[in-house]
């Protein structure tokens, strides 16, 4: 604890803590996020939940490098620095450092799963995401849905400069026609967000009733409540990530509809080199924009002839796109596989499964297990979750040996305006357990102490 | 009373790669795993291992000081995954690569399949052929060689598992000792519904049955029965093959290690 005179003027103490051009090299190995188009505020935050500078990492040998070593070492640092500000200037507000690497993260649509991946933001760019689902239903095509309108959300942000194209791997051209819109929040909320828009209208009124929050919340401002620091580091935060990821209503359509130059369909043929020449010529021709290449249902046989089935015709297709992946950084494939046609033990799956980088299964509840959780929360039908979520692989994690495969830890659940992905927990069958009671009781009559 | 060191040690002589015994004697090394236990951080291990002597393991900080010059040369060949992933993560050991004159890496991810046609078996062993030959131009010693992946060209391509194992001993006289990983999930080797020799299953059983006949030592990180827990990722086996290595004694040990976020592993006797 240190002691200051009353008079002393404490260095740093003010606003301006930091100087402003201190950003690009907030984190190290990191690029800033942060790019001209934002306001400067007076305190704009560092990345919260990285710790500053490279620390030794204990259980580690630290060998001294010799200085040809150390420039090399700084060379390379640099270009992944530069890279991830180029990338963040080239894309403002859409992409987010991630919190494992130097990778750059983008969001798939579903804030949820955002969360599962791992990296405090979304999925990374050049990497990829396979979706297994069983059964007869279609959650899966929601999530590539909503994988698709968050890129064209991406790409509407800045009418002048498009940021994002979509690839789609299929023949029906229509795919694009019914994608989610973003959800605008009940009428409630609306009415509210009116409301404060009025708020912050700069007028007499609003000046005058403006409350003094600091001089009456001592007390708070003790524990730290009303930590205006913290407060600001949040909401500069908020402003800068606002447009990372998006809400989508199912029940709604993207307004104005997706427009031919924002979305390219590659027809199945039946040879995956075809397919995987046309893929190129796309990417080429979309050089300057992140590509989300998405492939609904793969290997279907309404879609996919037989002999394209064999291992050695899709596996190396797959092969082919992980490393598309490597070369077009900006390149993020997602996928589903129905795990009714293709068996989860069988080799094409295992074998796709160590092609992509992330892995997940969707396993919805059969109509016994529904009927007992419409039971068990007979007066809260809208926890009733639709089917578990497992997760195989995670990207970057699971390659560098880390074992991340959970089974029946997660649950989804599907609404109108979001796809909820949460800890799965059983609930408790109040009617069963009283049933049990009633038959254990010897007396008829409850007896009351 | 002072307890042993917990430390990855495969030989008894508490080595791992034993420097001058694989300059005498052939070392053939595989590392079977499954889903869920990638053994990227165990080959880093071998590769700073054969290049330097040293283990970035359950180490202390500067107890180790590692030479500058390597003690053998190392070629790296991946079918699964590029340069960059494996410069990244053994820089994280402090193990720099990129201009190390001592470490080759062949990089049969990036193109693979415009070289090789799945169908055409010649094209397979043309690409075998071409290694043999890049192998040779690279170094006058004989290294050691790590081979990741191969399994995936197996299953991808038309060639037979004898014709996989030829080739792979091409590569074997070239090297002072082969290092192969492979994955062998259950899944991936099952016999007991396809049994025909195209199958495969059967492809991919029939060769790693045949490579643990002609191994010295084998190595299998599986992870635990009971799923996925905080503080381990799973176990490492170390085993005899069926040749005997002669100028030292394999350590058999299973051992449970943990790999955690900052992708640093840990080491625990069991």
């Amino acid at each position: 604890m240190s002691f200051r005179k009353r008079g002393e003027i404490i260095s740093n103490g003010g606003k301006n803590t930091l100087p402003n051009n201190r950003i690009p090299n907030a984190v190290p190995g990191r690029g800033s996020p942060i790019t001209s188009s934002i306001p400067r505020r007076g305190n704009i935050p560092l990345i919260p939940n990285r710790g500053q500078g490279t620390q030794p990492i204990p259980g580690r040998t630290q060998v001294i490098p010799n200085k040809r070593n150390l420039d090399l070492n700084e060379s390379f640092e640099n270009l992944q620095i530069k890279e991830n500000e180029e990338l963040s200037f080239k894309f403002p507000k859409i992409l987010k450092p991630s919190s494992l690497n130097s990778s750059m993260t983008i969001s798939t649509g579903i804030s949820d799963l955002d969360k599962i991946l791992g990296h405090q933001g979304g999925i990374p760019l050049g990497s990829s995401l396979l979706i297994e689902e069983n059964g007869s239903t279609d959650f899966s095509s929601i999530l590539l849905k909503a994988f698709a309108s968050q890129g064209i959300i991406h790409n509407r942000l800045n009418p002048q400069q498009s940021n994002t194209h979509l690839v789609v791997l299929t023949s029906n051209i229509q795919w694009g026609k019914d994608l989610p819109g973003v959800y605008r929040g009940s009428s409630r909320q609306i009415k509210k967000q009116a409301i404060r828009e009025n708020e912050e209208k700069l007028s007499i009124q609003n000046l005058v009733n403006k409350p003094q929050i600091d001089k009456d919340l001592r007390i708070a401002w003790r524990y730290g409540l009303n930590d205006s620091n913290k407060r600001e580091i949040q909401e500069a935060n908020d402003e800068i990530y606002k447009d990372f990821n998006h809400q989508f209503d199912i029940t709604s359509r993207l307004n104005p509809l997706v427009q031919n130059n924002e979305i390219s369909y590659i027809p199945i043929s039946n040879n995956f080199i075809q397919l995987y020449q046309q893929i190129v010529q796309v990417l080429e021709s979309q050089k300057n924009k992140i590509i989300r290449l998405i492939i609904p249902s793969i290997l279907n046989p309404s879609m996919y002839s037989p002999q394209l089935t064999q291992l050695t015709e899709i596996l190396p297709f797959i092969h082919k796109l992980r490393s598309l992946t490597h070369k077009y950084p900006q390149l993020i494939i997602i996928s589903s596989i129905p795990l009714d046609l293709y068996s989860k033990s069988s080799i094409i799956v295992k074998s796709m499964e160590s092609l992509f980088d992330t892995v997940i299964q969707l396993e919805p509840f059969n109509q016994q297990m529904l009927q007992f959780l419409e039971r068990a929360y007979k007066n809260e039908p809208n926890k009733i979750s639709h089917g578990l979520l497992h997760i195989f692989k995670l990207n970057n994690q699971s390659d560098a040996g880390q074992m991340l495969i959970t089974k029946n830890e997660y649950s989804f659940k599907n609404g109108r305006k979001k796809f909820e992905i949460e800890e799965w927990g059983i609930p408790v069958d109040d009617d069963a357990t009283t049933a049990e009671n009633d038959e254990n009781k010897q007396t008829t009559k409850d007896i009351d102490f | 009373m002072s307890s042993q060191k917990q430390d990855l040690h495969i030989f008894t002589d508490n080595s791992i790669i034993p420097h001058n015994q694989v300059k005498s004697e052939h070392l053939f090394n595989l590392i079977t795993h499954v889903q869920g236990t990638s053994p990227t951080w165990l080959l880093n291990l071998l590769i700073e291992n054969s290049l330097y002597g040293t283990c970035s393991i359950n180490t202390d900080t500067n107890k180790q000081h590692r030479s500058n010059t390597s003690r053998s040369s190392v070629i790296f060949i991946s079918f699964l995954n590029d340069f960059k992933f494996y410069a990244s993560s053994l820089k994280k050991n402090g193990v720099e690569v990129q201009s190390n004159q001592s470490f080759k890496f062949i990089d049969l991810f990036t193109n693979l399949f415009d070289r090789v046609v799945p169908s055409n078996i010649e094209s397979v062993s043309k690409l075998f052929d071409d290694l043999t030959q890049e192998i040779k131009n690279l170094s006058q010693d004989k290294p050691i060689i790590f081979i990741e992946g191969l399994e995936f060209l197996l299953l991808s391509t038309d060639i037979s598992s004898i014709q996989c194992l030829s080739q792979l001993n091409k590569l074997h006289k070239l090297s002072s000792s082969v290092i192969l990983s492979c994955q062998s999930d259950e899944e991936l080797i099952d016999i007991a519904t396809f049994n025909h020799p195209t199958h495969p299953q059967y492809k991919l059983h029939d060769f790693l049955v045949r490579i643990l006949h002609r191994t010295n030592l084998n190595i299998a990180l599986r992870p635990l029965e009971t799923g996925k827990a905080k503080d381990i990722t799973g176990t490492l086996s170390i085993s005899k093959g069926c040749i005997p290595y002669e100028s030292l004694d394999i350590a058999e040990k299973e051992y449970l290690y943990l790999v955690s976020k900052d992708q640093s592993a840990k080491l625990f006797f069991r």
